[in-house]
């Protein structure tokens, strides 16, 4: 069950509350700790557990979360979560310590939100005769908050790290550039969830140097970034490009004409360097665009 | 038979008077561990690779006793514990005390070292053990002397009123 390493974790009263929930319902996402409030499970519905949080819980759950050593996760706080064993992360709230205007560190952490890690296997197969035409394309994947981009996203890195012979997919080498530790859920170098046998895992880096570094440093064929939209974002895709590496992406934005009004995206689009756009409705549906931002077809559905 | 007691009682004084005299060298020697422990964690603490619990374990597994028997005491603590590493660090350092041959003021120094422990920054944690790794080191310099001044002194003295008792004995 994917959400076993978050138990431990828990507070005995609130994970007994929740495991059997869980256990029932595959649509949950989100466990919310409020200190002092009912424990909220969130999903596809609401769930307002009669368990509080305590003061008392609260403080151990951060003992256990930090393993009594607060410093180890400084950097990680910053960015304002954690990830544990099995690629789940801890979203953190609480008091911001600034330095120089700046986010320092973070203290009397009250709010916390458990997100499920989820793998969806075989979820970007309905895509693959349009992500895959003698090569990898280069895609951009589009799509509001919890639409489901980054599990499409990594399910087409574990496909194109470890081949699909009923497409006549090889295994390419693939080189993931995961900032926030989302696609791979690396804890301690080591991704926790599956990304396919040839990929490479950069974690916890700022994309646009980190591509760089995978450009540079692991041969890739095929570079996969999650959620980009920085200036040096398109700079480092232009660069992979443009050295023959195929480029598969995230964006946040509703629509595929939402992402062009992106200064950014706009830029990108213009220069070409992406073949494919996937727009990623709700329900999984997905609409694919061609290089010149045109609708190709409704790829089917996932269910 | 007078001559076997005297020789008695002289030699119980010079044991008397060793055993005094070591634990001059014993509180040299628990600073020494304590000062090079807390290197160590200050060490991982910059680094930031290891969590305090691994750290202890090592200096537990590689230091020498007492003090690794504390660190190893802790280790299992924070392990087995809910509560603040820093709360842990006090009750083990108490219920650890008649192991060292500290001084009060040399534990309540100690107890400074873990206030906060693992609560805090990387740079704020550093910052604290540094402090207490500089006062250790003051403390060792102290003990050292003291252990010179006072060491052979008891020794000394110890057989010399062990001598003196078995002559006034006679």
């Amino acid at each position: 069950m994917p959400y076993e390493a978050i138990l431990p974790y828990l507070p005995e009263t609130i994970s007994r509350a929740v495991a059997p929930i869980l256990k029932k319902d595959a649509n949950i996402e989100e466990i919310r700790l409020r200190t002092g409030q009912p424990v909220e499970l969130t999903g596809t519905g609401q769930h307002l557990l009669q368990v509080i949080f305590t003061e008392k819980e609260r403080l151990a759950f951060v003992h256990k979360l930090t393993k009594h050593s607060f410093y180890r996760l400084e950097e990680q706080m910053k960015k304002g979560y954690i990830t544990i064993e099995g690629g789940h992360r801890i979203g953190l709230a609480g008091q911001a310590v600034l330095k120089k205007g700046l986010i320092h560190s973070m203290t009397n952490l009250s709010f916390f939100n458990i997100r499920i890690a989820r793998e969806k296997k075989g979820i970007a197969r309905h895509l693959l005769p349009f992500l895959y035409e003698n090569g990898w394309e280069s895609t951009l994947l589009i799509g509001p908050p919890r639409s489901g981009k980054t599990t499409l996203l990594r399910d087409i890195a574990r496909i194109a790290a470890s081949g699909q012979g009923d497409y006549g997919i090889p295994a390419s080498k693939t080189s993931i550039v995961d900032e926030r530790s989302e696609i791979a859920g690396c804890l301690n170098g080591v991704p926790q969830l599956d990304v396919g046998q040839r990929a490479d895992v950069l974690d916890g880096c700022p994309k646009s140097e980190g591509m760089m570094m995978m450009i540079r440093s692991m041969s890739p064929e095929l570079l996969i970034a999650d959620e980009i939209g920085r200036t040096e974002d398109a700079y480092a895709m232009s660069e992979a490009l443009n050295a023959g590496i195929a480029v598969i992406a995230t964006v946040h934005a509703h629509s595929y004409e939402e992402a062009i009004r992106r200064p950014v995206i706009r830029e990108i689009k213009e220069s070409g360097l992406f073949s494919r756009y996937i727009d990623i409705k709700p329900k999984h549906e997905y609409v694919v665009r061609d290089l010149h931002g045109r609708a190709i077809k409704s790829a089917p559905t996932f269910s | 038979m007078k001559w076997i007691g005297a020789c008695f009682i002289i030699f119980a004084s010079f044991l008397i008077g060793m055993q005094k005299s070591k634990t001059y060298m014993d509180r040299v020697r628990n600073i020494r561990q304590f000062e090079s422990a807390l290197l160590t964690m200050e060490s991982a603490i910059l680094f930031g690779a290891d969590s305090i619990e691994t750290t202890a374990r090592f200096i537990s597994e590689t230091g020498e006793k007492p003090a690794s028997v504390f660190f190893r005491d802790f280790a299992d603590r924070l392990a087995s514990s809910e509560t603040s590493a820093d709360h842990i660090w006090t009750s083990t350092l108490q219920q650890n005390q008649d192991l060292l041959a500290l001084k009060p003021t040399d534990i309540r120094l100690l107890e400074q070292a873990g206030h906060m422990l693992g609560s805090c920054t990387q740079e704020a944690e550093e910052r604290r053990l540094k402090h207490v790794i500089k006062q250790l080191e003051k403390r060792r310099e102290e003990a050292v002397a003291e252990e010179q001044r006072f060491g052979g002194m008891v020794r000394a003295v110890s057989v010399l009123s062990g001598l003196l008792t078995a002559i006034l004995l006679m």
